[in-house]
């Protein structure tokens, strides 16, 4: 087929121009914004329009918004002129709302990605130039413009808030915003589920599970917005510059998340020879440095050092759990990755931390958790006489930011080595590795624990040096009660520390080269000697050829 | 002075496991422009998985897979820029109508304006689905979704199509009009690679053959190189107004021949040879004094040079 065969000139250009219907123009105006907009949300749009399903929750919520308002109105006259009803009113629209932003659209999202792969609509999409990024954010967006619709239903309901009394603009505005942020989350992590299984009875047990996360997640913003707009209001303190700091504090480390989770489903669905997770590696890494500026920003405000705990217990955790995700990365890096990699070893050393596979995983994560805990005792060491009274909180945090990331090292490196042995049979993935470092840590505590109270003839049930690999019961007996056990906790460093530097010498050993692999350039293989019969077809250059 | 053209399609030393099985064992061929190939297998062959490949669906173990000088694995972008790939199962969304689905396609492929209209209109018209723009797509018969599959993966105008059992399940009509469709395709200068079971279909519209078992490639060639490749064995019947019997003898001292069988004045036998060896011996035959009446022979279709190459063996 080529563009000769088109006889007939294109009429659909001008017809827009020379109508005279608004509504056609309008549609012009449409047609034309949509050249600009992401296929999927085009696609997604029309079909919204079209779904029974849409309709009936649009029409829901708009007779519910009415019904309360009617319900409300009566029940509170006469007051209502005078009294502060307004959060009543409020918090009866909010919670309609919650429904479609917290069940209906996180729930369509996931079924939005989970059908297309079911139906292999997804395939299609892959093969054409629209990237991975271009499908979640197709979605994603949908899941927006859904979630402006239901606000715009219930939009004169809200207004009619504000002229009553008991309530205020910004209150309005954040449970307004707060209600949109969580539906956005939801629908990221919903985006993100449906790629996780492919099976189609996996993708019912998800599915299930969904559905269950959402119901309690709506209960959970039902009791948000009651404690919000009536319980406990003492906490809006809108004149007060730490609330707003606290605002930016979450909403940076929520921006950070939703980006997280929105890389990870693009990576999930990016085609396996491309580098999926530099993008990921780089939020994890820009994570750290957030979470240590706030928690920096905290403990120089606050007149107490637990910022500082916080600091190390959540950095520490952060780099486990992507470290577990990371270790179960495939170890073989396709051509196309190696292609990429810089010639120059200082290049190569660089940039290392971009390139997938566990070893490299594994050494960013347990560098992350190092430097957190660096950072930290550094802080508990150095500046006390010039930010904070040196006190016995200080030296409980000292061991905590060491022996922290010596769990962090040891657990993954375990870990590590565990899902060496999967890949090998040829199974795994991130979420099997995340799995097992659970079974890993829930068997470290629980096994040392079962072998000693069989020992003691279930008569010991106190703490030992042989239950270091717990690090929860291991914390609370050195920590506990403000002051540090000083008679365990040189030991228990000795042990961590020496299995940490064991571990590490280990990875550095399993890794070997992989480490710090080298470019390599692609080659096509030969020609195969029996090469298919079909012959080139010899096109004549001149009319003697024919 | 002639020149070549490159392969618009070149699978080089394809390899693809699925643990311990392996689905493509070292499969090369190449497709030059305009040239139709039918890949032939029986189901589990690993037609569909090197299709795959080609598609950018799939990545081989090892080999590689070039469309257009473009690898499959270090250049996907640039292979799918170049592709159309219309799979076994329809995939067709809800709620859409013919026009907004080719339209989504389009815009997933970057047409924007006037191109993208262009482009419908082109598509639709090829297809003969601009009488049904505005029908949902749910309402369509089998032969028309996959008419509209065949648009929707045409849409961007690609120089190779892949086509995964194109003609399974539909009726002879629907199988006629997109036969009909692939040739002017075909005609119009696209390399197409096209799967089916129907194997009359691709003897018909097919320059090239590859025909593949337990994922290795046995033969690929035209349909009569492969035959050459084979025991060309044709099935000859020779009608004689009298000497029936000592037509019988006469063909039992000849090597070349087996399986005689008499039915009247009707003899019919088994000939290995080619037809100038066929003529020869109609030749021998009318010197020998037989009245010969009739000398037909049936030579092997595309159905019997698959069975004789394949063994039916699946994985």
């Amino acid at each position: 087929m080529t563009s000769g065969e088109i006889t007939e000139p294109i009429q659909a250009e001008q017809a827009p121009a020379t109508s005279d219907s608004w509504l056609k123009r309008w549609d012009a105006l449409l047609e034309w914004g949509s050249e600009y907009l992401n296929p999927i949300l085009v696609k997604e749009t029309r079909q919204a329009l079209k779904s029974k399903q849409f309709a009936i929750t649009f029409t829901l919520v708009l007779l519910a918004g009415w019904v309360w308002s009617l319900v409300a109105i009566i029940m509170r006259s006469p007051g209502i002129a005078y009294a502060p009803d307004g959060p009543v009113l409020l918090v009866g629209y909010i919670d309609i709302l919650l429904f479609p932003l917290i069940i209906i659209i996180p729930y369509t999202a996931f079924r939005s990605l989970a059908a297309e792969r079911e139906d292999g609509t997804y395939e299609l999409l892959s093969i054409s130039t629209l990237g991975p990024g271009h499908i979640i954010q197709g979605k994603l967006g949908s899941a927006v413009v859904q979630m402006l619709v239901y606000f715009s239903a219930l939009a004169p309901c809200v207004a009619f808030t504000y002229l009553l009394r008991g309530i205020d603009v910004i209150s309005i505005g954040l449970c307004l915003v707060f209600s949109f942020l969580l539906s956005l989350l939801l629908s990221v992590l919903g985006l993100l589920l449906a790629t996780i299984a492919n099976a189609r009875h996996w993708q019912a047990v998800v599915s299930v599970g969904i559905i269950l996360g959402l119901a309690i997640v709506y209960y959970w913003g039902l009791y948000v917005s009651y404690e919000f707009l009536f319980e406990d209001t003492s906490w809006r303190a809108y004149d007060n510059a730490d609330f707003w700091t606290a605002w930016l504090a979450a909403l940076t480390v929520y921006i950070s998340y939703v980006l997280l989770i929105y890389h990870a489903a693009t990576a999930r669905i990016t085609f396996p020879s491309e580098n999926r997770v530099w993008k990921l590696r780089m939020v994890m890494l820009g994570q750290h440095f957030l979470f240590l500026l706030w928690w920096g920003y905290v403990y120089l405000n606050a007149n107490h050092i637990g910022p500082l705990a916080g600091a190390i217990i959540v950095g520490c955790l952060h780099w486990g759990v992507m470290g577990a995700l990371m270790v179960g990365e495939s170890p073989v890096l396709s051509p196309r990755v190696r292609r990429t990699i810089p010639e120059s070893l200082w290049g190569r050393v660089r940039l290392n931390w971009r390139l997938p596979g566990p070893a490299r995983g594994y050494f960013l994560a347990v560098s992350g958790a190092i430097s957190g805990g660096i950072v930290v005792a550094s802080t508990t060491l150095f500046p006390r006489t010039l930010i904070q009274p040196y006190g016995p909180n200080h030296e409980g945090i000292f061991w905590m930011s060491i022996l922290l990331p010596c769990y962090v090292i040891c657990y993954l490196g375990l870990g590590r080595v565990i899902m060496a042995g999967v890949h090998r049979l040829g199974q795994g993935g991130i979420f099997v590795s995340l799995l097992i470092h659970v079974i890993v840590m829930a068997a470290a505590c629980g096994l040392p624990w079962s072998f000693q109270l069989w020992y003691s003839n279930f008569r010991d049930h106190n703490y030992t040096l042989f239950q270091v690999a717990n690090p929860f019961w291991t914390f609370e007996e050195l920590f506990s009660g403000g002051s540090v056990n000083n008679s365990q906790v040189i030991p228990v460093t000795i042990i961590l520390l020496g299995s940490a530097a064991l571990m590490l010498l280990l990875q550095l050993y399993l890794s070997g080269r992989d480490l710090v692999p080298a470019r390599s350039e692609s080659v096509l293989p030969p020609r195969s000697p029996q090469a298919g019969a079909a012959r080139p077809i010899e096109v004549p250059q001149s009319p003697w050829d024919e | 002075m002639i020149q070549t053209r490159n392969a618009m399609i070149e699978l080089r030393r394809l390899h693809r496991n699925f643990g311990r099985t392996e689905a493509v064992r070292d499969i090369s061929f190449e497709v030059y422009p305009g040239q139709v190939f039918g890949y032939i297998g029986p189901n589990g062959a690993g037609k569909t998985t090197s299709m795959r490949i080609l598609a950018t669906l799939d990545l081989p173990s090892a080999g590689d897979a070039l469309v257009d000088g473009h690898s499959v694995i270090n250049d996907p972008d640039k292979v799918r820029r170049r592709l159309g790939f219309m799979p076994d199962a329809f995939g067709v969304y809800a709620n859409v109508n013919c026009w907004e689905y080719l339209d989504f396609f389009a815009r997933s492929y970057g047409m924007k304006g006037r191109e993208r209209r262009m482009a419908l209109e082109r598509t639709m018209e090829f297809t003969g689905l601009d009488i049904l723009a505005e029908k949902p797509i749910n309402g369509l018969s089998k032969g028309m979704k996959q008419r509209l599959c065949l648009g929707r993966s045409m849409i961007h105008d690609p120089s190779v199509l892949i086509l995964d059992e194109p003609a399974a399940g539909l009726d002879p009509r629907a199988r006629i009009e997109l036969r009909e469709m692939i040739t002017r395709l075909s005609q119009a200068g696209k390399t197409i690679l096209v799967s089916s079971h129907i194997l009359t279909e691709l003897a018909e519209m097919c320059d090239v053959v590859g025909i593949i078992e337990q994922g290795q490639l046995l033969a690929t060639g035209s349909v009569n190189e492969i035959q050459r490749g084979q025991v060309n064995l044709s099935r000859v019947r020779v009608r004689v107004l009298e000497d029936v019997v000592r037509l019988t003898e006469w063909l039992a001292s000849k090597t070349d021949l087996q399986d005689v069988v008499i039915d009247g004045q009707l003899v019919t036998f088994a000939h290995q040879g080619d037809r100038e060896e066929e003529a020869a011996l109609l030749r021998e035959m009318v010197l020998a004094d037989f009245k010969i009446a009739e000398f037909a022979a049936k030579h092997s279709s595309l159905e019997d040079v698959f069975l004789q190459v394949t063994k039916g063996r699946v994985q």
